[in-house]
């Protein structure tokens, strides 16, 4: 009695018979039982009794497998229809048919052809969907072609910079109607969003009511803003992204009740930008709007905008931008801007830093050289496969077949082959896509306006191209293998099976081929490792270890007099000083920030009236502990003491060795144009500005409260005023960072905290670019090693088997087992040599467009290139020592006996 | 005038899965499920018919006149009235028998040539 079905049981069935009956109805009347009433009967029996064996498994494993015979039984009674037995397509049919069978025997073959195709087509199209988002497609705006920002130029300093136009300068800008058919503005903000969990900090934007419009997007829920909007009474709006609707809102469907809390303010949430858009850059979570005419009281103002325009249609960037610049300075100073700055026109979103550039070309020329590799794999894979079937070819030859149809069975392989791995490929550039955005630093991804996904017209033309190249590389093994001596099939030669002379020469050429590609993907990852750990090494100028990095905004209610913040700062050292653990603690931001600066020419006390060219020098207000706590050496004098005098100043080695390159510093005297006269009390060694380039740069200190009138980026009226970074030294770090916002809040809870960090994870994010350019390198080049290998070790294994008799008679005639073992990795290391040369020249024009990415690390650097050779020779010993070692145990005698 | 039938050594050489299904009802009309599970227990195992190639085939060879559908069923509390039975027909038999001469020709070749020991 057959026992009760479980509910999953049940429910299987269900759904198995459901697949069944949908399979049936598009069968042809050639095969019309299966839609029957008895063949839906017996499928349920078949699977019941799958039951009866194995219980619900064995239920599902039947109902499979019975679904699936189905489908391809409907598939093949299909292809047997009059629409598809004409004269020409039923040769055509037969062969694909033919062809399936055969790379279904050769099976493992069939498997690695079509992964290693797959991956190359994926990863490819990932790297390049990357490359074609950042660099070359257009914004994904109305009217990209004609959309411009405008940037400052300073003529005197040479500098073009943004975000600092003011709010008259817009509306100046839009009367220049023959340039710009419409203007808007923007600006970045960083808003405190309140919450019952506390408050934190949310990227977004303050932008001119008609932005959303000149860019053409509108919102997917609700609306962006009206052209009205922005001004007093209705500037408490925001548009949202579709992130911060699902991660921070919960996907609330009705809008008209949903406000955000932004600096003490409620913002009515009026609509949700759709999922890919992004703008200013993709960090931008909050817009809020911003009337440049009639800007509201209340809310936040922008300290600088950037205006974005789009040209009146016929009129080009190119020749717009010589009459903006030519109008920017007259534009700028009717507007009460500073004199000698102009504009520069820009295309929005390709803000992109040329090292992210460099780096997505070094990686997706690594990417092309791995696909070099797979094409050769899969030649390599498609000629032992036509090889093996020699007999059946030669046989089909010997009854009439024209080399054309020989040719065109192993064609047809080889395009299945393709097309397998075309659709794996799709797949795998999804995964791809996924891993690469998640493993590229937001430095890289954030600069564009184009979301990072992948591009469909990209990996159609992947897919093309990966098929393309796999047919092209099956032609050559087509070619030999249809050339297969039908004596040789009778007679029973040996080499037919493992390849004429052209078929091993062939084989060594891809050998040569993929080794010569795996050299120049190795060769790349050897220099950027080495760049990469030159860089890890580097001495920043100070102590990282142990150091805790606390950066706070402190509210414009309540701390708008300067000495009021510095106090509070002081005070807050001494709390967090007093925490259990804490080694010592000092206000100031780390010497890489720069937060004040100072500009200017500089006068020196012993050359009075020569006055340096204009220097832009970022300075820090520091206390007394601030060296000895992040571990500055001094190189002369002493940090600050009570008693020093007005203007002491502590200054670092590179304005010394600028300045006074041949005397000593302390006791000398300088002052900024128009500013009074600074002492010089201590020298303090060089710190690193730039993690990535390893830039230092001249660094100014003063006792806090007595830089004398520095540049801040100060807020006149947003929700935070201004901002201190406390640096903390701990034995244990991680067990105090929870505590710092306490000490902080013990003063005041309504100081934000903006970021707590270890310094040590700051520079390792600081350096995020070249590691992930590295990793990515050691991977393509890792696997571009096997490929390689698994190459060498096909070529040596068919040299073996050709020359086996050749061999037998050696080691009967006396040579040693050792003498044919060196003989067969003699071939193998020729080829590894000869394709080491090929790559070595090869890896040449890759190492120079990395040159910008590499840190003390010379293009032709000696030890990375003799690190990649070494390793390719090594890994080709072991690949070759296995084929050798079988010809050193070939029996003379079990030979002769055959 | 007679209706010309075919001559049953022209679908010869049978496919495996059609030589089996043919034996499976040389005894006794059987349904659907009935072949499947005569043609597992006659090649012990080595063929596998599934649903859908079964009853292509059934249909092929109901085309092809070698085998009917037969009124002869089991006992109503065995059976299923959605399930149809298949007998051999005179020309089914006759081809059935001529592919069973022809591997027994095979068998004996194999035999002589001592593929499977001394001859008999």
């Amino acid at each position: 009695m057959r026992r009760a079905l479980s509910s999953p049981a049940r429910v299987a069935l269900r759904w198995l018979e459901r697949i069944f009956a949908a399979l049936g109805r598009l069968a042809p009347d050639a095969a019309r039982d299966v839609r029957g009433p008895e063949a839906a009967q017996t499928f349920r029996t078949v699977c019941l009794s799958g039951f009866d064996r194995r219980g619900t498994p064995g239920l599902l494993w039947q109902g499979v497998r019975e679904c699936i015979d189905l489908a391809w039984t409907v598939a093949t009674v299909r292809l047997e229809t009059p629409r598809f037995t004409s004269p020409r397509l039923t040769p055509l049919l037969r062969d694909l048919r033919l062809a399936w069978r055969s790379l279904r025997h050769a099976r493992a073959s069939t498997v690695i052809a079509v992964s290693t195709l797959a991956v190359g087509i994926g990863v490819n199209a990932a790297v390049f969907s990357v490359l074609d988002a950042t660099l070359w497609r257009q914004v994904p705006f109305r009217d990209a072609d004609r959309l411009v920002e405008m940037w400052s130029f300073s003529v005197a300093q040479k500098i073009t910079y943004k975000g600092m136009v003011q709010r008259p300068q817009v509306q100046e800008w839009r009367r220049h109607q023959d340039l710009f058919e419409r203007v808007e503005a923007y600006s970045h903000e960083t808003f405190i969003y309140e919450t019952e969990r506390g408050a934190e900090t949310v990227e977004g934007a303050v932008v001119t009511p008609g932005t959303f419009g000149l860019l053409g997007v509108g919102a997917a829920k609700g609306r962006t803003f009206a052209n009205d909007e922005g001004r007093g009474g209705s500037n408490r709006l925001a548009v949202i992204s579709d992130g911060f609707w699902r991660e921070r809102l919960g996907s609330p469907t009705d809008l008209t009740t949903v406000s955000v809390t932004l600096g003490g303010a409620r913002y009515r949430v009026i609509g949700v930008m759709p999922a890919k858009f992004r703008f200013p850059t993709g960090y931008e979570e909050v817009w809020t709007p911003y009337d440049v005419e009639q800007p509201a009281g209340d809310g936040p103002a922008p300290r600088g905008l950037t205006p974005i325009a789009r040209l009146p249609s016929g009129l080009t960037l190119e020749k717009a931008a010589p009459e903006v610049e030519a109008r920017g300075e007259r534009v700028g100073t009717a507007a009460g801007g500073p004199p000698g700055v102009t504009s520069k026109l820009a295309r929005p979103g390709r803000d992109v830093d040329d090292r992210t550039t460099t780096s997505l070309w070094v990686l997706w020329g690594a990417v092309g050289f791995l696909f070099l590799i797979v094409c050769a794999n899969v030649s390599n894979l498609a000629l032992s496969r036509s090889l093996s079937r020699a007999r059946d070819l030669a046989t089909c030859a010997a009854m009439g077949a024209s080399p054309t149809a020989l040719v065109r069975t192993t064609v047809l392989e080889q395009l299945l082959v393709a097309a397998a791995g075309a659709v794996a490929g799709i797949g795998v550039a999804e995964a791809a896509i996924r891993v690469t955005v998640a493993a590229l630093p937001e430095t890289m991804t954030a600069e564009t306006l184009n979301a990072i996904d992948l591009d469909m017209r990209v990996l159609w033309f992947m897919v093309s191209a990966g098929i393309a190249a796999a047919l092209v590389c099956g032609l050559p093994p087509a070619l030999i293998a249809a050339r297969t001596s039908i004596a040789g099939v009778f007679g029973g030669d040996l080499r037919i099976t493992t390849g004429s002379r052209q078929a091993r020469r062939f084989r060594a050429v891809l050998a040569v081929v993929e080794v010569a590609m795996s050299v120049v993907l190795l060769v790349g990852a050897a220099m950027m490792a080495r760049s990469f750990i030159a860089l890890s090494s580097e001495n920043q100028g100070y102590d990282p270890r142990g150091l805790i990095s606390l950066r706070v905004g402190l509210p414009s209610v309540g701390y708008q007099s300067m000495p009021y913040r510095d106090e509070t700062a002081a005070d807050i050292v001494t709390r967090i000083a007093a925490l259990p653990g804490v080694a010592g603690a000092t206000v100031g931001g780390l010497p890489s920030d720069m937060y004040l600066i100072t500009m200017g020419k500089v006068e020196f006390a012993d050359r009075p009236g020569d006055l340096t060219p204009p220097v832009l020098m970022p300075l820090h207000e520091v206390p007394a502990n601030y060296f000895s706590v992040l571990g500055i050496p001094f190189v002369a004098g002493r940090s600050f003491q009570p008693d020093d005098p007005e203007g002491a100043v502590i200054v670092n080695q590179r304005f010394v060795s600028k300045y006074f390159p041949t005397g000593d510093a302390v006791g000398r005297q300088f002052r900024m144009e128009g500013k009074n006269w600074q002492t010089i009390v201590g020298v303090v060694g060089n710190t690193l500005a730039n993690s990535e380039t390893r830039d230092s740069r001249i660094e100014l200190f003063y006792p806090v409260g007595k830089a004398q009138n520095p540049m801040r980026p100060t807020r006149s009226a947003s929700a935070v005023i201004d901002f201190r970074t406390f640096l903390v030294r701990a034995d244990r770090p991680e067990e105090i960072l929870g505590q710092l916002p306490g000490a902080v809040h013990a003063r005041d809870a309504s100081i934000v905290i903006w970021k707590t960090a270890l310094v040590e994870h700051l520079l390792a994010d600081a350096i995020a670019r070249p590691r992930v350019v590295f990793v990515m390198m050691a991977v393509f080049a890792g696997f571009g090693l096997i490929l390689a290998m698994v190459g060498l070790y096909g070529v040596l294994s068919c040299l073996v088997a050709q020359r086996r008799q050749e061999l037998g008679v050696r080691l009967a005639l006396g040579a040693g087992a050792a003498d044919v073992r060196w003989l067969v990795m003699g071939h193998g290391l020729l080829l590894t040599l000869i394709g080491a040369g090929v790559g070595l020249a090869a890896a040449w024009p890759l190492v120079r467009a990395m040159r910008s990415l590499l840190y003390e690390v010379n293009p032709s650097d000696p030890w990375a290139l003799a690190g990649a050779t070494a390793l390719v020779a090594g890994t080709a010993l072991f690949s070759c020592w296995w084929p050798a070692r079988d010809a050193g145990r070939i029996s003379p005698v079990e030979l002769l006996r055959r | 005038m007679p209706p010309k039938t075919r001559d049953p050594r022209s679908f010869l050489p049978l496919t495996p899965r059609v030589f089996h299904v043919l034996l499976a009802l040389a005894e006794k009309p059987l349904h659907g499920y009935g072949v499947i599970l005569e043609v597992q227990q006659q090649t012990a195992g080595v063929i596998v018919l599934r649903t859908g190639t079964l009853y292509v085939l059934l249909r092929r060879l109901l085309d092809q006149k070698l085998i009917t559908e037969s009124e002869e069923r089991a006992a109503p509390e065995d059976d299923d009235e959605r399930r149809r039975y298949y007998a051999l027909t005179e020309l089914g038999r006759q081809v059935l028998q001529a592919e069973s001469k022809r591997l027994e020709l095979v068998l004996h070749t194999a035999r002589r040539a001592r593929v499977l020991g001394r001859s008999r």
